[in-house]
C-alpha cells in the first residue's frame, strides 16, 4: 500500500467542534436584523432563542419579529411543535455532520502550496480572491445546489468573524441542501429513476431515496458502492437492489457502467470485439462480467423455490375448478391473470445465482472458443485473499471487496477526481470516466495528494469536499476554460460554468420558497400496470404475502379478480365511446366513461389498499408553502378559473428537483434547462436554447409569480427607503448589492412607478446572464 | 484523416472530434439552396427535401391493415377491399387510403429482432440496437445536422403527441437537433407571447436594463457559452415575431380542411405537420399511439385505423394539390406487427417477424407493393427488409450519405441508418 502523504498530516486526530446551527430558519427582528439563533420556546407573546455562539437563551417579545416570522412562529405555535417547554422543530431527518478537526484544514493548504507550484511553474498568475458577495453565491450553489436567501445572504454579509468562509462550508456541509445538491449529482452518474418501469417495477423510487438517506448520514464511499454492487433482494427491503435493476435485462451494459463509474475505465466496445482504442480484450470484457452474470433481476412467481409457489398451487386448483375441472391455460383464466397482476411487483428483485457466461456464439478471437464458458477475472490487481468464485453469494462479495479496496488505485483516482470535478467546475483529469494507461493529470502531483487525502479520510466524502471547499483556491474567480482551445486553462481558479438545471430550478424555487430545504417530502409515486410504488410502504403483494394466511389471501385475490374482470369488461365499452366523436358527448357516453373510470379506481384500489398508519396529515414543510398558494389566491390578478388553477398547481409542486421525479417531463423546466433524461451516464446539458429564453421572458411565472410574489419582494416592502428596497430585490435575486450605477439608474425610475420599476427590474435580473452563471 | 486521428493520443483525438463535430454540423454553415456540406459524399440528388413521419406506436396489425389474409382462419371479422391499383387490395380499414393507393408503396416484408416496444421503437427510429452506454440520433436530427435548416425561423425538428419520453432524438449530435415537442397540436409553442403586462417597448426597456446589469459581467467573462446566451435571445424574439409562427395556429385553416383531416388528434396533427413543412421545419413526427392490440384487436384497429385512414388521406391530397408531396416523403412505420393467430382475448401479440411500413411522395413510386408474407402473414416470403435498410431508404431519399461516418463525442463512429442499405426499386 502506497503511504497516504494525508496520514503523516493527520496525527493525532483532535476534534475541535463548533457550535453549529442546524435550523434551516434564520430569523429577522422586525427592524430588519438577523437574529443569530435557534428558535427555543414560547411563553404568551414572549419569543426565546438560543443563541448560536454561547448557547444562551433570551427571550423577545413577538412584535419585535418580522412580519414573516411573526406568522411562522404563531403557526408553530398553533399547530403544537412550539410551547414553553421547548420546540419540536420542523421534522426533518437529521444530516450527519462530519468532525470538524482544525487538521483538516493542512490539508486545504497543501492543496493550495502545490497549485502555488503549478502556477509558478506555468509561469500564470493566479485569479483573484473574490470577494464576499461572489463567494456567498458560489458557496451556496456549488455545496448545497441554491442561491442564497435575502435573509442568508444578509447574515453571512452582517457577519464579521475572520473565518466567517469557513463556518459557511461547515453550515452548508451540514443542512439539507447538501443532500438534494449530491444526490443530484449521483442520480446523474447512477441514472437513477423514479419514472417508467425503471421507476416502478425495477424498484426505482426506493433506490432514489435510499440515495438521499446515503449522503444524508454520509455513508463513506466504499461502503456506498458495495452497497450496491452487493445488493440482494426486493427493492423495498434493500433498495440498492436498483442498481441491477436499473439495467434489468442488461447485464452486460450493467457491468460496462460499473467500469465505467467507478473504475472510469470504459469497456462497452469490447462488449462486441476488443477495444480499438484501449488495451481492453472482449475476452477481458466478458471474464470481468462473468462475476455479475449470475445475478438475476427476474424472480419467476411460479417457481417452486419461491414464496409464492403454495399460493400459486391453490390458485392453479381453483382455476381449474372454475374451468369445469379442465386444465386451463394461464393467461385464460380470470382469476390466474389477476394473480398475476396483484403479484407483479414481486416479479422484480434481484437473486445471486450460479448462471454462467459464455462467449457470443460470433466470439472471433484465437484465444477462446465461441460459446466456451467465461471465468470470473479482475482487470487490474489481483482479487483479495480468500476470494471465493463458486458460492454465488461469496463470489459477488470478492468482486466487491476487490473493486472498493484502497488497492484498486483507479477506485480512489476516480472518485478523487469526480469530487474535484463537482467542486471546481473540471477535473484533473477529463473525461472523468474514461481512464487509460496513459492518463496524466493536469497536475500529477495534485491528482496524487488528493487520493491520499480521500484515503485519509477513509472515503468519507463530505470531509473529502469539506477540505476542499476550504481551500483558498475555492475563493478564487472563476476562470475561462474554451474547450476549443486546449492549454489556455491553467488552474488558475475553479471554472466557470453555467448552473446546473437542477441549480437554477432551485434557485427558482428558493426565490419563491425560501424554507424550500425543509419540504422534504417528495412527490413521486411509480406506477406500473395497475401496482403502485410509495417508497413509504412495500406492495401490497408482499405485505400480504407475509401476514395474511393462504386462505385469507385466496379470497382477497378472488375479490381481486371480480373488480378485474369488472373494469376489463367496461375498459372494451368505453375504448368504443372514446373513439365514436358523436357517442362521446352524449349523456349515455359520458355515463359509460364514467363507469369505467370507477371499475378501474375499485380496481388499483384492491391492488394498492392503504397499509400505512404514519401517513402524516401536515407532511413536513407543508404548512409555509400552503401560505403561498394562500398568498397567492388573495393577490391573483389573472383571467379565468384554468389559469389560476395551473398557477395554483404550479405552486404546489415546487419543491427541491431532488424530491420531483427523476427526469422531468418533458416540457418541465428541469427538462428545458438540461435536465439529464437519466438514460446516459452523466447526461445532462447546459446549453442554451430558445424554450429557455421564451421562458425566462414571457412565463406568468417570471412576469407574475416572482414580480409579486418571491420572497426578496415580500422583504423589500419592509424597507424603508427606495435605495433599500432596490439593494433588497440586487441581494434577493443575485446575491450582491447593486453598484453606485445601478442604484442611480433606478432609484429615478422608482420614483416614477414604483409598481413597474420594480416588476422590471425583476424581469431583468432573471434574464441577465449573471443570474446563470457561476462566478 | 481517420488514421491520422487514431495516432493523435487519446485526449486530443476526443477534443478534435468534439470539434470538428460542432463545427461540421453547425446550423448555418450548410442550407439547401447551397453546395451541401456532403456533395463528396452525396451519392445522387435527393428526391425528397422534407419528411413526415407518422410513427404507430404500439406495433400495428398488418393482417388487419395494409396486408390481409382473406383465406386465414383467424383473419377475423374484417373483408379486403379493392384499391384504385387493379390487384392490390387492403383491409376494408382503410376505404380512404385504398382510393390513394396510386401514391402508396407499401412494404410488407419488413423484419426486426425487437419484439418489446421500447427497443423496436428505438431500433425503428435509429438503425441502432437500444444501448446504455450511448444515445443514436433519430432521421430528423441527422436530417438536420447532415444538410442544414431552411432559412425558416422555426426550429427544424418538430415532433407531435406522443410520449414524453422522446425516442430518437438528437442522440450524440449536438442538443440542437432535438426535436421540439408539441404534446397538444392545437397549444402552440409555449411562452410564445409577450406576457400580457409587458407591450413592445416595455419589452425593449427590459432588454437594455438587463444588459446594462450584465455590462461588468460580460466584460469579466467574454465566455462562448455567455455568448452563445446572447444568441438564443436574438433567436427566440426573432421567433416571437416571426410569420411563421403563424404555422401553429392551427384556426388559420377554413373549416374545410379540419373536416377533411377529420375531428381527432391524430388529423389536427396531421394539419400542423404539413404547416409546419409549408413554413421550412424538415422533419415532422407525428405519433399516433394506442396500437397494442393484445385485447379485442378487432375492435381497437377499426377504432385506431379510421382517424389515420381519414387523416393520411387528407394529408397526401392537400400536400398533393400544394405541391408538396414530390418534396414531402411521408412515412409510416411502427415496430412490429401483430401475430396472425388471435389469443384468448381476441387479441394479437407481438410479431417482429413480419410487419409493414408505408411509404409515398418525396420520390416514391407509388402504386407497388414491395415483398410479401405467406399465407398466414407469419413470414416473409420474398423481398425481407431489415430496419436499417428501411430507413436508408429514407435517408436515401432525403439524400443523406448512408456510407459518411459521423464520431459521436466519445469517439465512436456511427452511420445514419447503421450499414442499411436503401431498396431502390421503390423510386
Amino acid at each position: 500500500m502506497k503511504q497516504s502523504i494525508f496520514y503523516s498530516i493527520l496525527v493525532p486526530v483532535l476534534g475541535v467542534m463548533f457550535s453549529l446551527s442546524l435550523s434551516a430558519r434564520i430569523f429577522t427582528s422586525s427592524s430588519g436584523k438577523t437574529i443569530d439563533a435557534d428558535l427555543h420556546s414560547m411563553e404568551g407573546d414572549l419569543v426565546r432563542f438560543k443563541n448560536f455562539a454561547d448557547g444562551k437563551v433570551y427571550g423577545i417579545s413577538i412584535e419585535k419579529l418580522s412580519v414573516k416570522d411573526q406568522s411562522f412562529v404563531r403557526h408553530e405555535q398553533e399547530v403544537g411543535r412550539l410551547t414553553i417547554t421547548g420546540y419540536k422543530g420542523l421534522n426533518i431527518p437529521e444530516v450527519v455532520s462530519v468532525e470538524k478537526s482544525q487538521l483538516h484544514f493542512n490539508a486545504s493548504k497543501r492543496i493550495d502550496l502545490i497549485l502555488e507550484k503549478y502556477w509558478a511553474s506555468n509561469e500564470v498568475p493566479p485569479a483573484e480572491i473574490v470577494d464576499d458577495a461572489t463567494f456567498l453565491r458560489r458557496a451556496y450553489l456549488k455545496i448545497i445546489g441554491r442561491i442564497p436567501t435575502y435573509a442568508e445572504a444578509i447574515h453571512f454579509f452582517n457577519e464579521s468573524s475572520p473565518s466567517k468562509r469557513s463556518h459557511l462550508v461547515d453550515k452548508l456541509l451540514d443542512s439539507n441542501g447538501y443532500v438534494s445538491h449530491n444526490f443530484n449529482l449521483w442520480a446523474d452518474v447512477l441514472r437513477v429513476k423514479t419514472t417508467g418501469r425503471e421507476g416502478s417495477r425495477y424498484g426505482g423510487v426506493y433506490y432514489a431515496d435510499w440515495l438521499k438517506d446515503q449522503i444524508r448520514q454520509n455513508v463513506p464511499y466504499d461502503e456506498f458502492v458495495s452497497s450496491l454492487l452487493t445488493a440482494e433482494g426486493y427493492p423495498w427491503d434493500n433498495p440498492a437492489t436498483g442498481y441491477y435493476l436499473r439495467d434489468s435485462g442488461m447485464p452486460l451494459d450493467n457491468m460496462a457502467m460499473t467500469a465505467q463509474v467507478f473504475l472510469g475505465t470504459q469497456m462497452q466496445c469490447a462488449q462486441c470485439h476488443n477495444h480499438p482504442f484501449d488495451k481492453w480484450t472482449q475476452k477481458e470484457f466478458y471474464e470481468l462480467s462473468a462475476f455479475t452474470y449470475g445475478i438475476q433481476t427476474r424472480v419467476n412467481i411460479n417457481d417452486k423455490d419461491s414464496e409464492t409457489w403454495p399460493i400459486y398451487k391453490e390458485l392453479r386448483e381453483l382455476a381449474r375448478e372454475q374451468n369445469g375441472g379442465k386444465q386451463i391455460r394461464y393467461r385464460d383464466s380470470p382469476v390466474l391473470r389477476a394473480a398475476s397482476e396483484f403479484f407483479e411487483p414481486l416479479k422484480w428483485g434481484v437473486q445471486h445465482t450460479n448462471k454462467k457466461l459464455k462467449l457470443p456464439g460470433d466470439y472471433q478471437y484465437e484465444d477462446a472458443k465461441p460459446q466456451s464458458v467465461v471465468n470470473p477475472n479482475v482487470i487490474f490487481g489481483e482479487l483479495g485473499e480468500g476470494a471465493d468464485l463458486h458460492d454465488a453469494t461469496a463470489r459477488v462479495d470478492s468482486y466487491a471487496d476487490w473493486l472498493v479496496s484502497e488497492n484498486n488505485d483507479r477506485f480512489t483516482t476516480v472518485v478523487a477526481n469526480r469530487l474535484w470535478k463537482h467542486a471546481m467546475g473540471k477535473g484533473l483529469i477529463e473525461p472523468v470516466d474514461d481512464m487509460n494507461d496513459d492518463s496524466v493529470a493536469q497536475s500529477p502531483e495534485l491528482m496524487e495528494l488528493l487520493e491520499s487525502i480521500m484515503r485519509g479520510v477513509d472515503y468519507d466524502l463530505k470531509q473529502y469536499l469539506r477540505v476542499l471547499y476550504n481551500t483558498e483556491y475555492f475563493q478564487r474567480a472563476a476562470v475561462i476554460d474554451n474547450p476549443d482551445l486546449d492549454d489556455d486553462y491553467l488552474l488558475q481558479g475553479p471554472v466557470f460554468q453555467r448552473m446546473s438545471s437542477e441549480q437554477i430550478w432551485d434557485s427558482i424555487a428558493t426565490l419563491m420558497t425560501p424554507d424550500i430545504d425543509t419540504i422534504l417530502q417528495q412527490s413521486y409515486v411509480g406506477r406500473n400496470r395497475g401496482s403502485n410504488y410509495d417508497s413509504r410502504q412495500k406492495p401490497a403483494a408482499a405485505v400480504y404475502l407475509n401476514e395474511k394466511s393462504s386462505e385469507e389471501l385466496i379470497s382477497y385475490l378472488k375479490k381481486v379478480t371480480e373488480a378485474y374482470t369488472r373494469y376489463n369488461e367496461l375498459k372494451t365499452d368505453a375504448a368504443a365511446v372514446r373513439n365514436d366523436p358523436q357517442r362521446k358527448n352524449t349523456a349515455e357516453g359520458r355515463q359509460i366513461l364514467a363507469n369505467v373510470r370507477d371499475a378501474n379506481r375499485e380496481w388499483r384500489e384492491m391492488l394498492n389498499p392503504d397499509l400505512s398508519d404514519d401517513y402524516e396529515d401536515d407532511p413536513v414543510g407543508m404548512s409555509t408553502m400552503m401560505s403561498n398558494v394562500e398568498m397567492l389566491n388573495q393577490s391573483y390578478t389573472g383571467k379565468g378559473k384554468n389559469g389560476k388553477r395551473a398557477q395554483v398547481k404550479w405552486m404546489q409542486s415546487i419543491r427541491r428537483a431532488s424530491e420531483l421525479h427523476s427526469p422531468q417531463a418533458n416540457g418541465h423546466l428541469l427538462e428545458v434547462f438540461g435536465q439529464s433524461d437519466r438514460m446516459l451516464i452523466e447526461n445532462a446539458d447546459d446549453g442554451g436554447n430558445v424554450l429557455q429564453a421564451l421562458f425566462l421572458m414571457n412565463s406568468w411565472q417570471i412576469n407574475g409569480l416572482m414580480a409579486m410574489q418571491s420572497a426578496p419582494v415580500v422583504e423589500a416592502r419592509l424597507a424603508n427607503t427606495i435605495e433599500e428596497k432596490i439593494e433588497t430585490l440586487y441581494v434577493g435575486f443575485l446575491s450582491r448589492k447593486p453598484t453606485p450605477q445601478e442604484t442611480e439608474a433606478l432609484v429615478a425610475y422608482y420614483k416614477k412607478d414604483p409598481n413597474k420599476a420594480r416588476q422590471r427590474i425583476i424581469w431583468a435580473m432573471m434574464n441577465t446572464q449573471q443570474f446563470l452563471f457561476i462566478q | 484523416m481517420y488514421d491520422e486521428l487514431q495516432q493523435l493520443d487519446e485526449l486530443s483525438r476526443r477534443k478534435f472530434i468534439q470539434y470538428s463535430a460542432k463545427a461540421l454540423l453547425g446550423v448555418g454553415l450548410a442550407s439547401v439552396g447551397q453546395t451541401p456540406l456532403w456533395a463528396s459524399q452525396m451519392v445522387r440528388k435527393p428526391t425528397a427535401k422534407n419528411i413526415i413521419y407518422i410513427y404507430l406506436s404500439g406495433g400495428m396489425s398488418h393482417i388487419d391493415t395494409f396486408d390481409p389474409k382473406p383465406g386465414w382462419q383467424d383473419q377475423g371479422p374484417v373483408e379486403t377491399i379493392a384499391t384504385n391499383v387493379s390487384g392490390i387490395r387492403v383491409s376494408e380499414y382503410l376505404p380512404s387510403l385504398a382510393k390513394r393507393m396510386d401514391k402508396l408503396a407499401i412494404i410488407r416484408s419488413m423484419y426486426s429482432n425487437q419484439g418489446a416496444h421500447e427497443q423496436g421503437n428505438y431500433f425503428m427510429h435509429t438503425s441502432y440496437e437500444k444501448r446504455g452506454t450511448i444515445k443514436h440520433p433519430g432521421i430528423g436530427a441527422w436530417l438536420n445536422s447532415m444538410s442544414g435548416k431552411t432559412n425558416s425561423t422555426l426550429p427544424g425538428n418538430v415532433r407531435i403527441g406522443g410520449s414524453n419520453n422522446a425516442i430518437g432524438g438528437a442522440g450524440f449530435l449536438d442538443s440542437k437537433y432535438e426535436p421540439l415537442h408539441l404534446g397538444n397540436p392545437e397549444e402552440g409553442l409555449p411562452h410564445i407571447k409577450r406576457h400580457p403586462s409587458v407591450d413592445e417597448i416595455e419589452m425593449q426597456e427590459r432588454m437594455e436594463l438587463a444588459r446594462m446589469m450584465d455590462l461588468t459581467f460580460h466584460q469579466k467573462y467574454p465566455s462562448k457559452k455567455v455568448r452563445a446566451y446572447s444568441d438564443v435571445y436574438e433567436e427566440a424574439i426573432k421567433l416571437m415575431t416571426s410569420k411563421d409562427l403563424e404555422a401553429f395556429d392551427l384556426s388559420k385553416e377554413p373549416p374545410l380542411t379540419h373536416k377533411l383531416y377529420g375531428d381527432s388528434r391524430f388529423g389536427k396533427s396531421c394539419i400542423l405537420a404539413r404547416r409546419l413543412i409549408e413554413h421550412g421545419v424538415r422533419c415532422v413526427e407525428v405519433t399516433h399511439g394506442g396500437w397494442d392490440t393484445h385485447n379485442d384487436n378487432h375492435d381497437n384497429v377499426a377504432q385506431l385505423t379510421n382517424p389515420m385512414d381519414v387523416g393520411v388521406s387528407a394529408l397526401l391530397d392537400d400536400l398533393h394539390y400544394r405541391g408538396l408531396l414530390d418534396e414531402t416523403l411521408v412515412v409510416i412505420g411502427t415496430e412490429f406487427g401483430r401475430t396472425p393467430e388471435l389469443n384468448s382475448n381476441n387479441g394479437r401479440n407481438h410479431h417482429p417477424t413480419a410487419f409493414t411500413c408505408v411509404l409515398a411522395g418525396g420520390g416514391i413510386k407509388g402504386g407497388q407493393v414491395y415483398g410479401a408474407t405467406d399465407e398466414r402473414g407469419h413470414s416473409i416470403t420474398e423481398n425481407g427488409v431489415t430496419v436499417p435498410n428501411f430507413n436508408a431508404t429514407i435517408a436515401y431519399a432525403l439524400g443523406l450519405p448512408l456510407d459518411k461516418i459521423v464520431y459521436s463525442p466519445s469517439g465512436r463512429p456511427f452511420q445514419v441508418a447503421d450499414k442499411g442499405q436503401p431498396i431502390k426499386a421503390l423510386f
